[in-house]
Protein backbone atom coordinates (compact mmCIF):
# COMPACT_ATOMS: atom_id res chain seq x y z
CA UNK A 1 0.00 0.00 0.00
CA UNK A 2 1.63 3.47 -1.17
CA UNK A 3 1.45 6.26 1.27
CA UNK A 4 -0.92 7.90 -1.09
CA UNK A 5 -3.55 5.32 -0.19
CA UNK A 6 -6.43 5.95 2.26
CA UNK A 7 -9.20 3.81 2.85
CA UNK A 8 -12.82 5.63 3.35
CA UNK A 9 -15.56 3.88 4.37
CA UNK A 10 -19.10 3.97 2.56
CA UNK A 11 -22.42 3.75 4.52
CA UNK A 12 -23.87 1.82 5.89
CA UNK A 13 -25.54 5.17 6.68
CA UNK A 14 -25.25 7.29 4.05
CA UNK A 15 -27.39 10.79 1.94
CA UNK A 16 -27.47 8.51 -0.92
CA UNK A 17 -28.39 4.78 0.23
CA UNK A 18 -31.87 4.61 1.24
CA UNK A 19 -30.68 0.95 2.83
CA UNK A 20 -27.62 0.19 4.85
CA UNK A 21 -24.96 -1.10 2.77
CA UNK A 22 -21.24 -0.93 3.66
CA UNK A 23 -18.39 -0.31 1.25
CA UNK A 24 -14.42 0.02 2.29
CA UNK A 25 -13.17 1.92 -0.40
CA UNK A 26 -8.94 2.48 -1.14
CA UNK A 27 -8.31 5.59 -2.88
CA UNK A 28 -5.17 7.33 -3.91
CA UNK A 29 -6.05 10.93 -4.11
CA UNK A 30 -9.64 11.14 -5.60
CA UNK A 31 -9.13 8.07 -7.80
CA UNK A 32 -11.05 4.74 -6.29
CA UNK A 33 -8.42 1.32 -6.66
CA UNK A 34 -10.11 -1.03 -4.82
CA UNK A 35 -13.72 -1.68 -2.65
CA UNK A 36 -14.75 -4.19 -0.51
CA UNK A 37 -18.43 -4.83 0.61
CA UNK A 38 -19.86 -5.67 3.82
CA UNK A 39 -23.27 -7.07 4.05
CA UNK A 40 -25.24 -8.28 7.16
CA UNK A 41 -26.89 -5.21 7.95
CA UNK A 42 -30.31 -6.03 7.08
CA UNK A 43 -30.10 -9.66 6.75
CA UNK A 44 -33.62 -11.47 8.06
CA UNK A 45 -33.12 -15.31 7.01
CA UNK A 46 -36.65 -15.14 5.80
CA UNK A 47 -36.09 -18.16 3.99
CA UNK A 48 -36.05 -20.37 6.72
CA UNK A 49 -39.48 -19.51 8.00
CA UNK A 50 -40.47 -22.10 5.05
CA UNK A 51 -39.82 -24.46 8.47
CA UNK A 52 -42.27 -22.42 10.19
CA UNK A 53 -45.18 -21.33 7.91
CA UNK A 54 -46.96 -23.55 5.53
CA UNK A 55 -46.60 -22.57 1.55
CA UNK A 56 -49.59 -20.55 1.93
CA UNK A 57 -48.62 -18.47 4.18
CA UNK A 58 -45.43 -18.31 2.50
CA UNK A 59 -46.82 -15.84 -0.16
CA UNK A 60 -46.81 -13.16 2.27
CA UNK A 61 -43.55 -13.97 3.92
CA UNK A 62 -42.24 -13.17 0.03
CA UNK A 63 -43.82 -10.26 -0.11
CA UNK A 64 -41.91 -8.88 2.49
CA UNK A 65 -38.73 -10.09 1.03
CA UNK A 66 -39.14 -6.40 -0.40
CA UNK A 67 -41.70 -3.81 -0.16
CA UNK A 68 -40.56 -2.17 -3.07
CA UNK A 69 -41.43 -5.26 -5.97
CA UNK A 70 -43.49 -7.48 -3.18
CA UNK A 71 -46.31 -7.89 -6.13
CA UNK A 72 -43.23 -9.73 -8.29
CA UNK A 73 -42.37 -11.66 -5.43
CA UNK A 74 -45.28 -12.98 -4.72
CA UNK A 75 -45.49 -13.81 -8.62
CA UNK A 76 -42.46 -15.61 -9.32
CA UNK A 77 -43.33 -17.75 -5.70
CA UNK A 78 -46.40 -18.76 -6.57
CA UNK A 79 -45.56 -19.55 -10.38
CA UNK A 80 -42.91 -22.11 -9.12
CA UNK A 81 -45.02 -23.93 -6.95
CA UNK A 82 -48.08 -23.84 -9.91
CA UNK A 83 -45.90 -25.03 -11.97
CA UNK A 84 -44.75 -28.28 -9.44
CA UNK A 85 -48.43 -29.05 -8.46
CA UNK A 86 -49.04 -28.83 -12.14
CA UNK A 87 -51.74 -26.44 -12.07
CA UNK A 88 -51.94 -22.44 -14.05
CA UNK A 89 -53.56 -19.87 -12.98
CA UNK A 90 -56.58 -18.76 -15.01
CA UNK A 91 -56.24 -16.02 -17.77
CA UNK A 92 -57.65 -13.13 -15.87
CA UNK A 93 -55.44 -14.17 -12.93
CA UNK A 94 -52.62 -13.97 -14.97
CA UNK A 95 -53.45 -10.22 -16.58
CA UNK A 96 -54.09 -9.11 -13.34
CA UNK A 97 -50.84 -10.11 -12.09
CA UNK A 98 -49.06 -8.45 -15.27
CA UNK A 99 -51.39 -5.03 -14.31
CA UNK A 100 -50.12 -5.40 -10.51
CA UNK A 101 -46.47 -6.45 -11.53
CA UNK A 102 -46.20 -3.59 -14.26
CA UNK A 103 -47.43 -1.07 -11.20
CA UNK A 104 -44.70 -2.01 -9.14
CA UNK A 105 -41.93 -1.73 -12.24
CA UNK A 106 -43.05 1.83 -12.71
CA UNK A 107 -43.48 3.21 -8.98
CA UNK A 108 -40.12 1.15 -8.46
CA UNK A 109 -38.31 3.38 -11.11
CA UNK A 110 -39.49 6.38 -11.10
CA UNK A 111 -38.73 6.21 -7.27
CA UNK A 112 -35.40 4.97 -8.17
CA UNK A 113 -35.50 8.05 -10.82
CA UNK A 114 -35.58 10.49 -8.17
CA UNK A 115 -33.03 8.86 -6.18
CA UNK A 116 -30.72 9.18 -8.80
CA UNK A 117 -31.21 12.81 -9.28
CA UNK A 118 -30.84 12.99 -5.93
CA UNK A 119 -27.72 11.73 -5.83
CA UNK A 120 -26.04 14.21 -8.50
CA UNK A 121 -27.89 17.13 -6.99
CA UNK A 122 -31.05 17.62 -9.05
CA UNK A 123 -33.29 18.26 -6.36
CA UNK A 124 -36.26 19.66 -8.20
CA UNK A 125 -36.03 16.41 -10.58
CA UNK A 126 -35.79 14.30 -7.77
CA UNK A 127 -39.47 16.10 -6.24
CA UNK A 128 -41.10 15.80 -10.15
CA UNK A 129 -40.57 12.11 -10.07
CA UNK A 130 -41.62 11.62 -6.31
CA UNK A 131 -45.07 13.84 -7.39
CA UNK A 132 -45.77 11.80 -10.46
CA UNK A 133 -45.16 8.20 -8.67
CA UNK A 134 -48.06 9.34 -6.21
CA UNK A 135 -50.38 8.45 -9.29
CA UNK A 136 -49.35 4.75 -8.83
CA UNK A 137 -49.36 4.49 -5.53
CA UNK A 138 -52.98 5.65 -5.41
CA UNK A 139 -53.90 2.97 -8.53
CA UNK A 140 -51.83 0.39 -5.64
CA UNK A 141 -54.39 1.55 -3.22
CA UNK A 142 -57.15 1.47 -4.74
CA UNK A 143 -57.15 -1.57 -6.52
CA UNK A 144 -55.12 -3.90 -3.99
CA UNK A 145 -56.33 -1.83 -0.53
CA UNK A 146 -52.46 -0.81 0.02
CA UNK A 147 -49.90 0.89 -1.25
CA UNK A 148 -46.36 -1.10 -1.29
CA UNK A 149 -47.55 -4.88 0.36
CA UNK A 150 -49.94 -5.56 -1.98
CA UNK A 151 -50.81 -9.40 -0.96
CA UNK A 152 -52.87 -9.91 -4.33
CA UNK A 153 -51.31 -12.83 -5.50
CA UNK A 154 -52.05 -16.75 -4.07
CA UNK A 155 -50.89 -20.00 -5.32
CA UNK A 156 -53.45 -20.81 -8.09
CA UNK A 157 -54.69 -17.03 -8.77
CA UNK A 158 -55.08 -13.71 -7.44
CA UNK A 159 -57.51 -12.77 -4.71
CA UNK A 160 -58.44 -9.49 -6.20
CA UNK A 161 -60.65 -8.27 -9.23
CA UNK A 162 -60.58 -4.93 -11.09
CA UNK A 163 -63.95 -3.79 -11.74
CA UNK A 164 -65.41 -2.00 -15.30
CA UNK A 165 -65.53 1.72 -13.50
CA UNK A 166 -61.87 1.00 -11.60
CA UNK A 167 -60.46 0.06 -15.30
CA UNK A 168 -61.81 3.16 -16.36
CA UNK A 169 -60.36 5.10 -13.16
CA UNK A 170 -57.10 3.95 -13.50
CA UNK A 171 -56.39 4.72 -17.53
CA UNK A 172 -57.37 8.33 -16.51
CA UNK A 173 -54.74 8.03 -14.10
CA UNK A 174 -52.46 6.13 -16.58
CA UNK A 175 -52.87 9.07 -19.45
CA UNK A 176 -52.02 11.59 -16.26
CA UNK A 177 -48.68 9.56 -15.58
CA UNK A 178 -47.62 9.45 -19.01
CA UNK A 179 -48.43 13.31 -19.48
CA UNK A 180 -46.11 13.94 -16.40
CA UNK A 181 -43.30 11.49 -17.72
CA UNK A 182 -43.23 13.35 -21.38
CA UNK A 183 -42.84 16.82 -19.38
CA UNK A 184 -39.80 15.37 -17.85
CA UNK A 185 -38.48 13.21 -20.43
CA UNK A 186 -36.26 16.40 -21.61
CA UNK A 187 -35.15 17.29 -18.27
CA UNK A 188 -33.89 13.86 -17.67
CA UNK A 189 -32.12 12.61 -20.18
CA UNK A 190 -31.15 15.99 -22.70
CA UNK A 191 -29.86 18.27 -20.03
CA UNK A 192 -26.38 18.95 -19.67
CA UNK A 193 -25.75 19.00 -16.54
CA UNK A 194 -27.36 15.11 -15.88
CA UNK A 195 -25.64 13.70 -18.89
CA UNK A 196 -21.70 15.82 -17.33
CA UNK A 197 -22.38 13.68 -14.04
CA UNK A 198 -23.87 10.24 -15.85
CA UNK A 199 -22.10 9.83 -18.92
CA UNK A 200 -19.34 7.78 -19.34
CA UNK A 201 -19.60 6.96 -15.63
CA UNK A 202 -19.11 3.64 -14.35
CA UNK A 203 -18.69 2.07 -17.64
CA UNK A 204 -19.47 -1.92 -17.89
CA UNK A 205 -18.56 -3.44 -21.10
CA UNK A 206 -20.92 -5.96 -22.78
CA UNK A 207 -18.71 -9.00 -21.99
CA UNK A 208 -18.26 -7.89 -18.68
CA UNK A 209 -22.08 -7.69 -17.79
CA UNK A 210 -22.26 -10.97 -18.76
CA UNK A 211 -19.48 -12.49 -17.08
CA UNK A 212 -20.36 -10.53 -13.95
CA UNK A 213 -23.47 -12.05 -14.28
CA UNK A 214 -24.79 -8.93 -14.33
CA UNK A 215 -28.89 -8.66 -14.19
CA UNK A 216 -31.74 -6.33 -15.41
CA UNK A 217 -31.06 -2.90 -16.12
CA UNK A 218 -27.66 -2.90 -15.25
CA UNK A 219 -27.40 -5.74 -18.07
CA UNK A 220 -29.75 -4.34 -20.65
CA UNK A 221 -27.87 -0.94 -20.13
CA UNK A 222 -24.74 -3.17 -21.36
CA UNK A 223 -26.72 -3.89 -24.73
CA UNK A 224 -27.54 -7.40 -23.74
CA UNK A 225 -32.01 -8.13 -24.88
CA UNK A 226 -32.12 -10.27 -21.73
CA UNK A 227 -35.27 -9.72 -19.83
CA UNK A 228 -37.04 -12.83 -18.49
CA UNK A 229 -40.52 -11.39 -19.44
CA UNK A 230 -39.47 -12.49 -22.45
CA UNK A 231 -40.09 -15.94 -21.55
CA UNK A 232 -44.07 -15.33 -21.62
CA UNK A 233 -44.83 -16.18 -18.35
CA UNK A 234 -48.18 -14.67 -16.79
CA UNK A 235 -49.68 -13.16 -19.76
CA UNK A 236 -46.16 -11.59 -21.32
CA UNK A 237 -46.74 -14.27 -23.73
CA UNK A 238 -49.90 -12.53 -25.09
CA UNK A 239 -48.98 -8.99 -24.52
CA UNK A 240 -46.98 -6.78 -27.05
CA UNK A 241 -43.78 -6.74 -24.73
CA UNK A 242 -40.28 -5.72 -26.42
CA UNK A 243 -37.70 -5.33 -23.68
CA UNK A 244 -35.71 -1.84 -23.76
CA UNK A 245 -31.99 -2.02 -24.31
CA UNK A 246 -28.99 0.60 -24.58
CA UNK A 247 -25.43 0.06 -25.30
CA UNK A 248 -23.04 2.63 -23.92
CA UNK A 249 -22.67 0.20 -20.59
CA UNK A 250 -22.66 3.85 -18.35
CA UNK A 251 -24.47 5.10 -15.74
CA UNK A 252 -26.58 7.28 -18.34
CA UNK A 253 -27.39 4.04 -20.29
CA UNK A 254 -28.92 2.74 -17.32
CA UNK A 255 -31.00 5.35 -16.15
CA UNK A 256 -32.62 5.53 -20.12
CA UNK A 257 -33.73 2.21 -19.74
CA UNK A 258 -35.20 2.86 -16.48
CA UNK A 259 -37.13 5.72 -17.82
CA UNK A 260 -38.05 4.37 -20.92
CA UNK A 261 -39.09 0.63 -19.11
CA UNK A 262 -41.78 3.07 -17.34
CA UNK A 263 -43.20 4.36 -20.68
CA UNK A 264 -43.60 0.92 -21.88
CA UNK A 265 -44.94 -0.54 -19.01
CA UNK A 266 -47.24 1.74 -19.25
CA UNK A 267 -48.25 0.74 -22.41
CA UNK A 268 -48.41 -2.98 -20.89
CA UNK A 269 -50.74 -1.59 -18.69
CA UNK A 270 -53.16 -0.01 -20.54
CA UNK A 271 -52.93 -3.21 -23.11
CA UNK A 272 -53.47 -5.83 -20.35
CA UNK A 273 -56.68 -3.13 -18.90
CA UNK A 274 -57.84 -3.29 -22.53
CA UNK A 275 -57.83 -7.12 -23.21
CA UNK A 276 -58.53 -8.30 -19.74
CA UNK A 277 -60.14 -11.68 -20.06
CA UNK A 278 -63.18 -13.01 -18.23
CA UNK A 279 -62.65 -15.93 -16.18
CA UNK A 280 -62.05 -16.99 -12.56
CA UNK A 281 -59.48 -15.37 -10.51
CA UNK A 282 -58.47 -19.04 -8.92
CA UNK A 283 -57.96 -22.75 -9.52
CA UNK A 284 -58.38 -25.33 -7.14
CA UNK A 285 -55.10 -26.16 -5.67
CA UNK A 286 -54.65 -29.88 -5.69
CA UNK A 287 -52.76 -30.52 -1.94
CA UNK A 288 -49.46 -29.96 -0.86
CA UNK A 289 -46.59 -29.34 -3.39
CA UNK A 290 -43.68 -32.37 -3.86
CA UNK A 291 -40.84 -32.00 -6.16
CA UNK A 292 -38.32 -29.42 -6.84
CA UNK A 293 -38.90 -26.19 -8.85
CA UNK A 294 -37.01 -22.87 -10.51
CA UNK A 295 -38.54 -20.20 -11.96
CA UNK A 296 -37.64 -16.51 -12.86
CA UNK A 297 -39.31 -13.54 -12.94
CA UNK A 298 -38.30 -10.32 -14.29
CA UNK A 299 -38.54 -7.71 -11.25
CA UNK A 300 -37.65 -4.13 -11.66
CA UNK A 301 -33.74 -3.89 -10.46
CA UNK A 302 -33.77 -7.52 -13.05
CA UNK A 303 -33.73 -11.04 -12.70
CA UNK A 304 -35.36 -12.27 -9.62
CA UNK A 305 -34.85 -16.20 -9.32
CA UNK A 306 -36.95 -18.50 -7.27
CA UNK A 307 -35.80 -22.21 -6.25
CA UNK A 308 -37.96 -24.37 -4.40
CA UNK A 309 -37.85 -27.92 -2.94
CA UNK A 310 -41.33 -29.24 -1.65
CA UNK A 311 -41.96 -32.69 0.04
CA UNK A 312 -45.80 -33.45 0.13
CA UNK A 313 -46.39 -31.57 3.48
CA UNK A 314 -47.85 -28.46 3.96
CA UNK A 315 -44.41 -26.98 5.05
CA UNK A 316 -41.78 -26.34 1.84
CA UNK A 317 -38.48 -28.41 2.86
CA UNK A 318 -35.82 -25.31 1.75
CA UNK A 319 -36.80 -21.86 -0.62
CA UNK A 320 -33.68 -19.45 -1.93
CA UNK A 321 -34.45 -16.45 -3.31
CA UNK A 322 -31.08 -14.88 -5.37
CA UNK A 323 -32.57 -10.82 -5.93
CA UNK A 324 -31.05 -9.11 -8.62
CA UNK A 325 -29.19 -6.90 -6.25
CA UNK A 326 -27.44 -10.11 -5.13
CA UNK A 327 -26.18 -10.24 -8.82
CA UNK A 328 -25.25 -6.71 -9.42
CA UNK A 329 -22.65 -6.68 -6.72
CA UNK A 330 -20.23 -8.00 -9.06
CA UNK A 331 -20.51 -5.97 -11.56
CA UNK A 332 -20.83 -3.06 -9.17
CA UNK A 333 -17.36 -3.73 -7.69
CA UNK A 334 -15.71 -4.27 -11.34
CA UNK A 335 -17.36 -0.36 -12.09
CA UNK A 336 -16.12 1.19 -9.10
CA UNK A 337 -12.17 1.31 -9.18
CA UNK A 338 -10.42 3.89 -11.68
CA UNK A 339 -13.75 6.54 -10.78
CA UNK A 340 -13.39 9.47 -9.26
CA UNK A 341 -14.44 9.32 -5.86
CA UNK A 342 -17.56 12.17 -6.28
CA UNK A 343 -18.88 9.64 -8.50
CA UNK A 344 -18.89 7.20 -6.25
CA UNK A 345 -22.77 7.79 -4.92
CA UNK A 346 -24.07 8.16 -8.74
CA UNK A 347 -22.16 4.72 -9.77
CA UNK A 348 -23.45 2.92 -6.27
CA UNK A 349 -27.38 4.08 -6.74
CA UNK A 350 -26.82 3.61 -11.00
CA UNK A 351 -27.22 -0.53 -10.11
CA UNK A 352 -30.30 0.66 -8.48
CA UNK A 353 -29.30 -1.51 -4.85
CA UNK A 354 -32.10 -3.18 -2.51
CA UNK A 355 -30.29 -4.65 0.26
CA UNK A 356 -33.29 -5.99 2.15
CA UNK A 357 -33.63 -8.01 -1.01
CA UNK A 358 -29.92 -9.03 -1.00
CA UNK A 359 -30.40 -10.04 2.56
CA UNK A 360 -33.71 -11.62 2.97
CA UNK B 1 -37.86 -33.20 -10.24
CA UNK B 2 -39.16 -30.01 -12.34
CA UNK B 3 -35.93 -28.76 -14.13
CA UNK B 4 -32.94 -31.50 -15.16
CA UNK B 5 -29.84 -31.22 -13.72
CA UNK B 6 -26.53 -32.64 -14.65
CA UNK B 7 -24.56 -34.74 -12.05
CA UNK B 8 -21.27 -33.29 -11.19
CA UNK B 9 -18.80 -34.32 -8.83
CA UNK B 10 -16.14 -32.14 -7.09
CA UNK B 11 -13.55 -33.41 -9.36
CA UNK B 12 -15.31 -32.90 -12.28
CA UNK B 13 -16.95 -29.20 -11.36
CA UNK B 14 -14.53 -26.95 -12.38
CA UNK B 15 -13.91 -28.62 -15.97
CA UNK B 16 -17.99 -28.65 -16.19
CA UNK B 17 -18.05 -24.84 -15.57
CA UNK B 18 -15.19 -23.78 -17.62
CA UNK B 19 -17.37 -25.48 -20.57
CA UNK B 20 -20.20 -23.89 -19.76
CA UNK B 21 -17.95 -20.79 -19.34
CA UNK B 22 -16.88 -21.47 -23.06
CA UNK B 23 -20.21 -21.37 -24.03
CA UNK B 24 -20.75 -18.53 -22.58
CA UNK B 25 -23.47 -18.68 -20.42
CA UNK B 26 -24.13 -16.61 -17.15
CA UNK B 27 -23.98 -17.68 -13.93
CA UNK B 28 -27.53 -17.15 -12.40
CA UNK B 29 -26.76 -18.50 -8.61
CA UNK B 30 -26.39 -21.70 -6.59
CA UNK B 31 -28.74 -23.37 -4.92
CA UNK B 32 -28.09 -25.62 -1.47
CA UNK B 33 -30.46 -27.95 0.54
CA UNK B 34 -29.34 -30.28 3.32
CA UNK B 35 -29.51 -34.30 2.19
CA UNK B 36 -28.85 -36.00 5.32
CA UNK B 37 -26.57 -35.06 8.06
CA UNK B 38 -23.35 -34.85 6.56
CA UNK B 39 -24.44 -34.22 2.69
CA UNK B 40 -25.31 -30.76 1.42
CA UNK B 41 -26.60 -30.44 -2.22
CA UNK B 42 -25.32 -27.24 -4.26
CA UNK B 43 -27.11 -26.67 -7.39
CA UNK B 44 -25.36 -24.30 -9.87
CA UNK B 45 -28.13 -22.61 -12.18
CA UNK B 46 -26.38 -20.90 -15.56
CA UNK B 47 -28.34 -18.94 -18.34
CA UNK B 48 -27.84 -19.98 -21.98
CA UNK B 49 -30.21 -17.56 -23.57
CA UNK B 50 -27.98 -14.88 -24.18
CA UNK B 51 -27.64 -15.59 -27.98
CA UNK B 52 -31.02 -15.36 -28.57
CA UNK B 53 -33.06 -12.25 -30.01
CA UNK B 54 -36.71 -12.51 -28.26
CA UNK B 55 -37.56 -15.90 -28.05
CA UNK B 56 -41.50 -15.32 -28.15
CA UNK B 57 -41.52 -13.74 -31.65
CA UNK B 58 -38.38 -14.92 -33.48
CA UNK B 59 -37.84 -18.81 -31.78
CA UNK B 60 -36.04 -19.27 -35.64
CA UNK B 61 -33.23 -16.70 -34.55
CA UNK B 62 -32.40 -18.99 -31.22
CA UNK B 63 -28.86 -20.19 -32.00
CA UNK B 64 -29.14 -22.63 -28.53
CA UNK B 65 -30.85 -25.55 -27.46
CA UNK B 66 -32.43 -25.05 -24.63
CA UNK B 67 -31.58 -27.85 -21.51
CA UNK B 68 -35.53 -26.61 -20.45
CA UNK B 69 -37.95 -24.11 -21.46
CA UNK B 70 -36.63 -21.58 -19.77
CA UNK B 71 -33.17 -21.50 -21.41
CA UNK B 72 -31.06 -23.03 -18.49
CA UNK B 73 -28.71 -25.30 -17.24
CA UNK B 74 -28.41 -26.45 -13.86
CA UNK B 75 -25.48 -28.64 -12.18
CA UNK B 76 -25.93 -30.98 -9.01
CA UNK B 77 -23.30 -31.76 -6.94
CA UNK B 78 -23.58 -33.47 -3.66
CA UNK B 79 -20.88 -32.51 -1.31
CA UNK B 80 -19.72 -33.93 2.26
CA UNK B 81 -20.03 -30.79 4.61
CA UNK B 82 -16.42 -31.80 5.79
CA UNK B 83 -14.61 -31.66 2.82
CA UNK B 84 -13.44 -28.26 0.92
CA UNK B 85 -15.51 -27.30 -2.09
CA UNK B 86 -13.60 -26.07 -4.97
CA UNK B 87 -15.01 -22.27 -5.46
CA UNK B 88 -16.19 -21.56 -9.13
CA UNK B 89 -15.03 -17.77 -8.72
CA UNK B 90 -11.82 -17.96 -10.59
CA UNK B 91 -13.87 -18.89 -13.72
CA UNK B 92 -17.27 -17.10 -12.25
CA UNK B 93 -16.39 -14.46 -10.61
CA UNK B 94 -19.96 -13.41 -9.25
CA UNK B 95 -20.04 -16.78 -7.57
CA UNK B 96 -17.95 -15.33 -4.88
CA UNK B 97 -20.81 -13.86 -3.00
CA UNK B 98 -23.18 -16.84 -3.36
CA UNK B 99 -20.16 -19.07 -2.42
CA UNK B 100 -19.46 -17.03 0.69
CA UNK B 101 -23.50 -17.14 1.52
CA UNK B 102 -23.34 -20.52 1.37
CA UNK B 103 -20.43 -21.16 4.05
CA UNK B 104 -22.45 -18.61 6.44
CA UNK B 105 -25.76 -20.46 6.04
CA UNK B 106 -24.18 -23.87 5.96
CA UNK B 107 -21.29 -24.14 7.72
CA UNK B 108 -18.99 -25.67 4.58
CA UNK B 109 -15.82 -24.01 3.08
CA UNK B 110 -15.14 -23.33 -0.33
CA UNK B 111 -11.43 -23.65 -1.51
CA UNK B 112 -9.82 -20.83 -3.30
CA UNK B 113 -11.93 -18.34 -2.64
CA UNK B 114 -10.69 -15.16 -3.46
CA UNK B 115 -12.45 -12.34 -0.90
CA UNK B 116 -13.55 -14.80 1.70
CA UNK B 117 -15.70 -13.63 5.03
CA UNK B 118 -14.79 -16.71 6.96
CA UNK B 119 -18.65 -17.22 7.74
CA UNK B 120 -18.89 -13.95 8.42
CA UNK B 121 -20.64 -12.19 5.61
CA UNK B 122 -23.94 -12.21 6.99
CA UNK B 123 -23.35 -13.71 10.44
CA UNK B 124 -21.77 -12.04 13.72
CA UNK B 125 -19.09 -13.27 15.44
CA UNK B 126 -21.04 -14.87 18.10
CA UNK B 127 -23.10 -17.12 16.13
CA UNK B 128 -21.71 -20.59 16.09
CA UNK B 129 -23.95 -23.04 14.26
CA UNK B 130 -24.59 -22.57 10.76
CA UNK B 131 -28.53 -21.63 10.76
CA UNK B 132 -29.29 -23.57 7.93
CA UNK B 133 -27.21 -26.98 8.44
CA UNK B 134 -28.23 -26.64 12.47
CA UNK B 135 -25.81 -29.62 13.34
CA UNK B 136 -22.92 -28.08 12.00
CA UNK B 137 -20.76 -25.34 13.18
CA UNK B 138 -19.91 -21.89 11.26
CA UNK B 139 -16.23 -22.34 10.03
CA UNK B 140 -13.71 -19.16 10.59
CA UNK B 141 -10.16 -20.84 10.08
CA UNK B 142 -9.25 -17.05 11.54
CA UNK B 143 -10.79 -16.89 15.09
CA UNK B 144 -9.86 -20.58 15.40
CA UNK B 145 -6.44 -19.75 14.67
CA UNK B 146 -6.76 -16.24 16.66
CA UNK B 147 -8.18 -18.95 19.86
CA UNK B 148 -5.57 -20.91 19.23
CA UNK B 149 -2.77 -18.66 19.50
CA UNK B 150 -4.60 -17.11 23.00
CA UNK B 151 -4.25 -20.60 24.62
CA UNK B 152 -1.07 -21.11 23.59
CA UNK B 153 -0.08 -17.62 25.13
CA UNK B 154 -2.04 -18.83 28.67
CA UNK B 155 0.00 -21.67 28.70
Amino acid sequence: MSNRTTVIPFGPQHPVLPEPLHIKFVVEDETVVGAIPQLGFVHRGLESLVRTKDYNQMVFVVERICGICSCIHANCYCNALENMMGITAPPRAQFLRVIWSELHRIHSHLLWLGLFADAFGFESVFQQFWRIREHVMDICEATAGNRVILSVNVVGGVRRDLAPDQIRWMLGRLDELQKGMRELTNTMLDDYTVQERTRGIGYLSKDDARLLGAAGPTLRGSGWEIDERMHGYAAYNDLNFIPVVENDGDCYARAKVRFYEVLHAMDLIREALNRLPESELTVKVPGNPDGEAVFRVEQPRGELFYYIRANGTKYLERMRVRTPTFANVPPLLHMLPGCKLPDVPVIVLSIDPCISCTER
Amino acid sequence: MFFEAKDVTPETLLAEVQRLANARCRFVTMSQTVVDENTLRLFYHFDENLTMSDLRHNPEMCVWSPTDAKGMVHLRMDVDKNMPIPSISSIYFCAVLIENETQDQFGVRFAGLPLDYQGGMYLEGEVTHAPYFTMTTVRRPAAAAKAESAKGDQA
